[in-house]
């Protein structure tokens, strides 16, 4: 890089910071061209990041072999265990069970109906030091894959897709404090709103009637498009955990207790359904909000 | 190889192995800032003005990959390059002991000013995590790897041939 001599070091880190100032102020407002370029990027990083994967994939499962050696053996024999139960047989290879248990979880998801679905290995976590609650998978735009679908396990909901690129998404988990999602306590029909805490073990029930008397332990799902929700209806999201019995006129304190272990994640299904706007949905009125994804 | 090329490709590199490799190896539960180190040591080794747009070109690429708004991270690694390059005349050159002390201050305070950044910008990078341990960690770690990469970034900063090529006297 040959040096300009009018160019002054002070000058050159003036005109970086206007450039980004106005990088973030056009990504604030959400510029398409802006927006395009980045999954660009992405795109052509894609193939690089891959193979970067691709070579750092045995050596991980070797690394955590090593330092979660007992919890590695104990889930092991669980697994054995069902698998033997599903196949009359038990696999000798314990890598090949547990890989293949986790796929037979993804393909036989009973509460779906006819829901397209698309299996994806959950690739690793979030990129970066601020950013938790986040997990990037292998499937993208190929396979279908567009922002606001959900993403489940046989157990329940586990997240929404919040960027979708060629090859790969990346998707926001319940436990993340800004997931939210229109959800329905089963036992008494009544919708309320489950947000994330931050704590993969508990999400937030709000709004939810306080003439309505909720139970510990009922089953809560997804409001679907009737609640004005971008998701089908009825995924299973958790069980209802009264916190507190509200006293006085004041409301219980509730909360959701998720089915599914976002911690643990290996394979998922995208569920290949969104709303496009809320104009689809019957009485609604208003335009969704993609960054709740409720 | 042209200096430029130099640049992109390291950059591109250490985007790569920072979203992939270090984002799965963390050490208690923090990502390595390679991207971020390599612009401190560019800073050191080549002046605030070339660190400076190592850290906005680094910066920029590895926001692409992030949640957070376009331009935090370039915006953030720009500023620590240049504060760490215009403090260069006082370090000098340095030996190794200096080298890790600026890549393990340059990194520490780097992601400080990320996450500064980010939470001016309503992002909750301050608010929602331990940003002082993350710092520190992220610094130690920085300050480990500084020698390793320096040698990498020497190459990439090193003018180029032609550019160096002392010019011959006019004949006659």
């Amino acid at each position: 890089m040959e040096k300009d001599p009018r160019r002054s070091p002070l000058k050159v880190l003036s005109l970086l910071i206007l450039t980004g100032v106005i990088l973030v102020t056009l990504d604030f407002r959400g510029i398409g061209p802006l927006e395009t370029a980045q999954e660009q990027t992405r795109n052509v990083l894609s193939p690089f990041r891959s193979g970067a994967n691709w070579v750092v994939d045995p050596v991980a499962d070797a690394f955590r072999g090593a330092f979660n050696y007992d919890e590695v053996i104990a889930e092991n024999e669980v697994l054995r265990d069902r698998v033997a139960e599903l196949e009359g047989d038990v696999f000798e290879s314990e890598a090949e069970a547990e890989t293949l248990e986790r796929l037979l979880d993804q393909i036989d998801l009973p509460y779906l109906g006819d829901i397209e679905t698309v299996v994806a290995r959950v690739v690793q976590g979030a990129t970066g030091n601020f950013e938790t609650h986040v997990v990037e998978i292998d499937k993208g735009q190929n396979s279908g894959i567009a922002e606001n679908m959900a993403v489940v396990t046989s157990a329940g909901l586990v997240g929404t897709v919040i960027r979708s690129d060629r090859s790969s998404s990346l998707v926001r988990l319940i436990s993340s404090p800004q997931f939210e999602i229109g959800v329905r306590v089963t036992d008494s029909g009544e919708p309320g709103l489950a947000s994330g805490t931050g704590n993969s073990k508990r999400l937030d029930l709000r709004f939810v009637d306080d003439s309505v008397t909720v139970d510990d332990g009922d089953p809560v799902v997804t409001v679907g498009p009737e609640g004005q929700s971008l998701y089908p209806a009825d995924i299973p999201v958790g069980r209802a955990r009264v916190l507190e019995v509200g006293d006085q006129g004041q409301p219980d304190i509730l909360s959701v207790e998720p089915l599914a272990d976002t911690e643990r994640l290996d394979f998922v299904s995208v569920l290949i359904y969104v709303a496009d706007t809320l104009d689809d949905i019957d009485g609604a009125e208003t335009t969704p909000t993609t960054e709740t994804g409720s | 190889m042209n200096q430029v090329l130099r640049i992109l490709l390291v950059v591109v590199l250490a985007v790569v192995v920072q979203s992939t490799l270090l984002s799965r190896f963390r050490v208690a539960g923090v990502e390595i800032e390679l991207v971020l180190l390599v612009a401190v040591l560019s800073a050191l080794r080549a002046g605030p003005e070339l660190g400076a747009i190592v850290g906005f070109v680094g910066g920029l690429l590895y926001d692409t990959l992030l949640e957070t708004p376009l331009g935090i991270a370039a915006l953030s690694f720009c500023l620590t390059a240049y504060a760490i390059g215009s403090l260069r005349e006082t370090f000098g050159e340095g030996d190794t002991r200096l080298l890790i002390m600026v890549g393990a201050t340059g990194t520490a305070t780097g992601v400080a000013v990320f996450a500064a950044l980010g939470e001016i910008l309503g992002q909750s990078t301050m608010s929602d995590h331990p940003v002082g341990m993350i710092a520190l960690i992220a610094g130690l770690c920085g300050g480990a790897l500084a020698p390793l990469i320096d040698p990498v970034v020497r190459w990439m900063v090193a003018p180029t041939w032609l550019a160096t090529r002392p010019v011959s006297a006019p004949s006659g």
